[in-house]
């Protein structure tokens, strides 16, 4: 098999498998998306991956890490034209105040990152290490702390 | 390496279970479907499996992996005129302020001619006199600018200091100063008299010789809020004490 079936096979596949876009979108609602945004940046990032002429090796790793960069530029966009998109709707999600959702959300964005690519994607240390493009050592380092802080903000409402 | 401890696997059950409450919209989402309805379309490459395909326009165009049909037309995302309105009031505030900070930053806020500074011309009542006598003469102030005289003074050097290459500036130290403050309009004249009572004054010209006596004139302009000052320099006169 070339180089390049292989690589449209692992995107196709990745397409299909719609439990992967569930875990996806989950992961970055996780992180902070709204339901739309996250939507909207899931989609941008299979587009890509169809875009892509070098095949992709883990796909869930490099969909999560280019939809949650597409993202954060949204985002971006989103809050200079805040004033002047006031009046559009807004999906709101509906989240528990003082959930593990909620503190999830409070973590710094590298933590939540890994915690999420980690605990709601199900990627292995290895996997989200390649993913987000930092060392094994830092991906166990940032979890734990991650997850200490976690503990602590949650008390014993677990 | 070891798994999450038991009350970390909790947090994580819980995280999880709380994110399976969120709906996750479909691939070719209701969103889409209800934009298509609106017939607010725009071509924006959301992909969707060929089954979803069914409801797009061009399903024969979609490209294909695997059988699979990818396509790429239907989201629909409707234009935002947010950037052009941003873009006009940048526009507008631009061409308003401007100039105005165009010129805050290019120093002051109007326009600042240059002062010319008025002319002077000396003339002494006598050009030699005895030693003790009181040296007279008068000053003619030509304006070229409305302005303010601020300060007159005359001043004198020994011509043979001059010529021993004495610097003017470490001699030059016996001034007249004549109390001046007044306004003058363009083109207008003054004429401003002087004496050197060398029995009142502290022997300016003690000694016999020639002496270079000239005048100095300071003279202000207030434009806007900026003050601009020149200074004028009238002929030398030179005198000669027996």
């Amino acid at each position: 098999m070339s180089v390049i079936e292989s690589h449209e096979r692992s995107v196709a596949t990745a397409l299909q498998d719609e439990d992967l876009y569930k875990r996806i979108f989950r992961a970055l609602v996780a992180v902070g998306a709204s339901t739309d945004e996250a939507s909207d940046a899931l989609q941008d990032a299979y587009e890509q991956a169809l875009r892509q002429s070098q095949p992709l090796q883990r796909v869930e790793g490099w969909l999560f890490v280019v939809a949650q960069r597409r993202w954060r530029r949204q985002r971006i966009r989103r809050l200079l034209f805040r004033p002047l998109n006031a009046a559009r709707g807004h999906v709101a999600i509906p989240i528990e105040p003082g959930g593990v959702l909620a503190e999830v959300r409070k973590l710094p964005m590298r933590q939540r990152q890994v915690f999420v690519a980690r605990h709601v994607l199900g990627l292995s240390n290895d996997e989200t290490a390649k993913a987000l493009g930092i060392a094994d050592g830092t991906v166990s380092a940032t979890n734990h702390h991650a997850l200490h802080t976690l503990r602590k903000l949650l008390g014993g409402e677990i | 390496m070891t798994g999450p401890s038991l009350s970390d696997q909790r947090i994580i059950d819980a995280l999880n279970a709380e994110l399976s409450t969120i709906p996750v919209p479909h691939r070719s989402t209701p969103r889409a479907r209800a934009d298509n309805r609106r017939g607010d379309l725009q071509p924006r490459g959301r992909l969707i499996t060929f089954k979803d395909a069914l409801w797009t326009q061009r399903v024969s165009e979609a490209p294909r992996y695997n059988g699979m049909a990818i396509a790429i037309p239907m989201r629909v995302r409707r234009r935002s005129l947010a950037p052009w309105l941003l873009v006009a009031v940048l526009a507008a505030a631009v061409a308003i302020y401007g100039p105005a900070l165009a010129r805050q930053f290019s120093g002051g806020g109007t326009q600042v001619t240059p002062l010319r500074p008025p002319t002077l011309r000396l003339s002494l009542s006598a050009t030699s006199y005895e030693v003790g006598q009181t040296v007279s003469g008068e000053i003619t102030v030509t304006s070229t600018s409305p302005s303010t005289v601020r300060e007159l003074s005359v001043s004198v050097f020994p011509v043979g200091a001059r010529q021993a290459g004495v610097s003017e500036a470490s001699v030059r130290t016996r001034l007249l100063v004549i109390p001046v403050n007044s306004s003058t309009v363009a083109g207008s004249s003054s004429r401003y008299q002087f004496t050197w009572d060398q029995h009142r004054d502290d022997g300016t010209f003690a000694s016999s010789g020639d002496y270079v006596i000239t005048a100095l004139l300071i003279s202000q302009t207030d434009q806007g809020n900026s003050h601009v000052s020149a200074t004028g320099f009238a002929n030398e006169v030179t005198v000669s004490l027996r």
